[in-house]
């Protein structure tokens, strides 16, 4: 395989991708146009401030970004794996830092600060991740048997993730999880290894997680956020009430239930609603009148207000599009010339995967409420960029591909 | 190499997409399309979630027009700590003179309260209750100051994240909440008619408003008319509330306020527990003024001693002593039993086979002087020509022991005993108000018949509804019940009750220097524990004038007069009976039937004026014209 020729660069981008894609922005455009403009405040807001618009300009940047990254062959983008995987690091740790990194209000420290904008690393981390393991695995097929390289490429997708889960954001970090592992199975790390791990950590899970919904209060318990226990016992439909609660006690905590269910209530209402056909652009009365949580309905819940407004059609379509993407990069990975192109794909055919499945899930309840957006539908620069990124570089895997 | 194992692998990668896709749509499909029903109808139930909108309570009015309970616009006032944040001890100091708070209180109540909501996210309380039925121009005042809040330099932009902060804090972060004020401009008068309401939240087809429901007096038993209809807003209907009616009232504001300073006067002077008056129009039975002290100030309901809420008039049954003996006469006239030429022994005072004693002694009186001076005895022997039967009938007949009907609440309807459970004596106890017990209510009413030529009236308070344009719904006309004595027998009575009235009379205090009056006097004893009380009288007198063509009739009662100042009806009622009936007719220009000058003893006086509180409430008046329907009527 060495024998090939490098920089040899075949004719043609993969169609199917763009056109996806470009679908993929308008609707994210008008949708986000749709959640935000419902709200009272937009009347005062000039139109160059209005999230949608921003939203559009965001995608421009990305498609450049995208256009970048096309641009040198991505092997020589892997040979800067390494620096961009401990500057991704770097920024992590940073962003645990009181006054660098910023809460933007809401609880958990997320994003650094940059003036006109906030930045998420830990969206950037998922692509340097895959960068950096994608470069790694690309070796021998008979080092891929050892031992420390497994634990190596383990601790490779462990660091980000305890970083992650500090900030905290337990979904974004959990998504390490299942693109480390595919990419290591499509590598060739011994498959009966990696069972081996997933097993352990499925165990070690659901003991967590029983832990966390059933334990008596005196158990000792992981450290978990109240929210995060809430939304895990609202998705297993375990109401807050103690034993042994008094009325008073008994009244508050089903409250509480019902605040914490509220959201997840309103989005079932929602897609629900919508019906086969949805009730028109700008008509959702969910997402006009405010049922769906304003703070939440043009980012991690914007498929909500698609399905709200252009029902099942629409929602099948959002799946069609995303499905052309994946298939796309499937096929791209078995096109590749090599074992990085391949991983390279296979990295972000499954980052892809994950974010609209988990995130589509906790719109319909199938999945806990987690803070993962969409991609390219979810309101937010730091994610739009990430994903046309990753786009970019599957155009690069496919730019170079076998001929 | 590359082929085999890892080509497997994206062929399981891709197996997996397809069974999560295939999965994500098949459970789309159940919610969107198979249980499509259910999720639209709570949709749609969240959709059409309207707010509700308080209607305004109708006013209570005079027979002019006067106002003497209206409804003004007031706002309980909230405020959003989200939206307050670090200017919260600006607001407090701002707002706590404007609220009549105290700032540290207030700077407490803005202190957002942190919680995680559903989504992790931290959230701050949007709603904090700051002061209830704060007035319109108070919370003007409070927008005002909130609208020119100093927040420092200008941000440059109006729609940057500080500026639309700004703006939030400025018009939104204190905000009121329709809850409308009751008012009485006129502070304690006729409280008893009106009564007083309380306000609480209700909850309505379309979300909880607050509501005002009466507690006493005309406000409760026309709780339901005068509240009117809430309406609602949703997304799409906007439905105004229905005001309420206003009710208007056959009493007059001049003569309430004329009766009530003139029994402050009697309030003072004997130092009785508690007194009332009540002045009616004895030709329609239409009630002109109702008055109890001591009273409460409707504005303040809450301040008052709970004593000073009891309506004597028609919530409490005395033994109303010697007024109740114009039944017995009366009826005694229409069945032609006595004439009051005829003569009858009184025993000198004591009639030993009833054990029944007079006041003064007397030897033979005629029946006219049995009424002018009260005897017990020259009564009780008309009644034993009547017989229990007759007597009884007569009672009830006259309305006693039957509720009246006003639309007031708690109306007593007084107690007579059936003669089955009298005893030999009763016959001659009942005649002179003793064994029964009437509320001054009736015993007004049964007198005005008497004034009346004998019909006894419905005595009428609401005189009818209207809405806010004067539109009329409802009238109450004047009702003849039934007549009590034929018309030759009361004109009879009214002779003998005009002596009552004069020098020789016991009512001589009552007499008027431009109107013939007739009345009764009554000085009742009452009973402590079943005892008669050696001090404990109540005392009243009840008259009428012109005596010949009546224009208005009054009791006035006097509970528990100190016996050691007075306690004689002619004595403690009687003077302000005058006092009232000389200034109400002057008020309502009440032609006089008396040439002055005919009686030497007394010299013509000027017509008394107005009182001036009146002048003011007249001010009042002018400033909020009645209706047209009340002009119409005048």
């Amino acid at each position: 395989m060495f024998d090939v020729p490098l920089k040899q660069r075949q004719p043609g981008v993969d169609w199917p991708i763009i056109v996806a894609v470009l679908g993929l922005m308008v609707i994210g455009a008008l949708f986000i146009a749709s959640a935000t403009l419902a709200r009272d405040e937009a009347a005062n807001v000039s139109w160059f401030r209005q999230e949608h618009f921003k939203q559009v300009l965001w995608y421009g940047v990305g498609v450049m970004l995208a256009a970048g990254a096309c641009v040198l062959d991505y092997r020589r983008l892997a040979r800067w794996a390494m620096v961009a995987y401990w500057l991704n690091v770097v920024l992590l740790v940073l962003v645990l830092v009181p006054h660098v990194g910023t809460t933007h209000g809401w609880g958990a420290r997320r994003w650094i600060d940059f003036g006109p904008f906030q930045f998420q690393p830990s969206e950037f981390a998922k692509l340097a991740f895959i960068l950096m393991l994608a470069n790694y695995l690309s070796r021998p097929p008979s080092e891929l048997q050892q031992v420390g390289l497994f634990l190596k490429s383990v601790g490779m997708a462990i660091l980000p993730f305890l970083l992650i889960l500090k900030e905290p954001d337990l979904g974004s970090a959990l998504v390490f999880l299942p693109v480390g592992l595919v990419m290591m199975f499509v590598a060739g790390v011994p498959a009966r290894r990696i069972w081996q791990f997933l097993g352990a950590l499925g165990l070690i899970a659901a003991l967590l997680v029983a832990d966390v919904l059933f334990a008596p209060p005196n158990w000792p318990k992981p450290k978990v956020e109240p929210y995060q226990r809430r939304r895990l016992m609202v998705y297993f439909g375990v109401d807050f009430v103690p034993p042994q609660a008094t009325e008073a006690e008994r009244q508050r905590a089903l409250k509480e239930y019902r605040d914490a269910s509220h959201n997840v209530e309103q989005a079932l209402i929602s897609v629900g609603s919508g019906g086969l056909t949805g009730k028109g652009w700008r008509q959702g009365t969910q997402n006009a009148l405010g049922y769906l949580p304003r703070a939440v309905a043009h980012n991690d819940f914007i498929f909500s207000v698609i399905a709200e407004e252009s029902g099942f059609v629409g929602s099948v379509i959002v799946l069609t599009l995303y499905s052309v993407i994946l298939f796309s990069g499937i096929r791209i990975a078995g096109q590749a010339r090599d074992r990085l192109g391949r991983l390279l794909a296979v990295g972000v055919v499954t980052l892809l995967f994950s974010h609209v499945f988990i995130n589509i899930g906790m719109n319909i309840r199938l999945m806990p409420v987690t803070g993962i957006p969409l991609p390219l539908l979810s309101y937010g620069g730091t994610s739009v960029l990430c994903s046309l990124v990753a786009i970019g570089l599957l155009q690069n895997v496919y730019l170079y591909r076998r001929s | 190499m590359i082929k085999g194992a890892p080509s497997r692998w994206l062929g399981f990668l891709g197996i997996l997409v397809v069974l999560a896709f295939t999965g994500l749509a098949v459970w789309l499909s159940q919610i969107q399309v198979r249980d499509h029903g259910q999720w639209g109808r709570l949709s749609l139930g969240n959709a059409q979630r309207a707010i509700a909108r308080v209607a305004s309570r109708g006013d209570i009015l005079d027979a002019r027009g006067t106002p003497l309970a209206i409804t003004v616009p007031a706002k309980t006032v909230c405020a959003d700590p989200s939206l307050i944040y670090t200017q919260r001890a600006q607001v407090a100091r701002l707002l706590a003179p404007l609220l009549q708070m105290d700032a540290a209180d207030l700077y407490q109540r803005l202190a957002p309260k942190l919680r995680t909501n559903s989504t992790g996210r931290l959230a701050t309380n949007a709603f904090v209750l700051l002061k209830h039925q704060v007035p319109l121009d108070q919370w003007r005042q409070i927008t005002n100051a909130m609208a020119g809040l100093d927040l420092g330099p200008k941000p440059r932009r109006s729609d940057s994240a500080l500026g639309l902060a700004q703006n939030a804090l400025r018009t939104r972060a204190i905000f009121g909440v329709d809850d409308p004020l009751r008012r009485y401009p006129s502070q304690s008068l006729a409280a008893h008619v009106l009564g007083f309401v309380s306000s609480s939240e209700a909850q309505t087809d379309h979300g909880r408003v607050y509501e005002m429901h009466g507690q006493g007096g005309i406000e409760k038993t026309f709780d339901k008319v005068l509240n009117g209809l809430p309406g609602w807003r949703s997304r799409n209907e906007d439905i105004a509330a229905r005001r309420g009616l206003n009710v208007v009232l056959t009493l007059d504001a001049g003569v309430q306020a004329i009766v009530e300073e003139e029994l402050a006067k009697v309030m003072a002077r004997f130092k009785p527990e508690s007194v009332c008056a009540i002045v009616v129009r004895p030709k329609t039975g239409e009630i002109l003024a109702l008055a109890n002290l001591p009273t409460f100030d409707p504005n303040q309901p809450g301040t008052n001693v709970a004593a000073s809420f009891d309506n004597h008039i028609i919530s409490d049954a005395y033994e109303p002593g010697s007024t109740f003996k114009i039944v017995t006469i009366a009826t005694a006239l229409n069945d032609g039993k006595i004439s009051l030429g005829e003569t009858v022994f009184c025993e000198n005072g004591y009639w030993s086979q009833y054990r029944l004693r007079d006041a003064h002694g007397y030897g033979t009186l005629t029946f006219e002087d049995v009424v002018a001076k009260s005897s017990n005895i020259g009564t009780a022997k008309a009644a034993l020509r009547l017989g229990a039967t007759r007597l009884y009938n007569t009672v009830t007949n006259f309305g006693f022991g039957l509720y009246t009907g006003i639309p007031l609440p708690d109306e007593s309807r007084g107690r007579i005993a059936h003669p089955r459970s009298w005893d030999g004596r009763t016959i001659t106890r009942v005649p002179m108000g003793q064994s029964i017990m009437t509320t001054p209510l009736q015993m007004v009413m049964a007198m005005s018949a008497i004034a009346n030529g004998g019909l006894l009236m419905q005595p009428l308070i609401v005189q009818r509804l209207e809405d806010d344009q004067g539109h009329v719904i409802r009238r109450a006309a004047p009702m003849v019940l039934h007549r009590v004595v034929s018309e030759p027998a009361a004109r009879e009575l009214v002779r003998a009750l005009k002596s009552v009235a004069s020098d020789e009379g016991t009512g001589k205090a009552a007499q008027l220097d431009y109107y013939t009056v007739g009345g009764k006097t009554g000085t009742a004893q009452q009973t402590v524990n079943g005892v008669y009380g050696p001090s404990v009288y109540y005392s009243s007198f009840i008259g009428f004038f012109p005596a010949d063509n009546p224009e208005l009739c009054i009791l006035v009662g006097v509970d528990r007069p100190d016996v050691h100042i007075a306690h004689y009806g002619g004595t403690v009622a009687a003077p302000a009976f005058k006092a009232i009936a000389e200034r109400a007719a002057g008020y309502l220009r009440i032609a006089p039937d008396l040439q002055p000058g005919l009686n030497p003893e007394t010299a013509p006086k000027p017509r008394p004026e107005p009182p001036p509180e009146l002048a003011n409430r007249r001010a009042y008046a002018t400033t909020h014209p009645p209706s047209s329907a009340a002009l119409a009527r005048r």
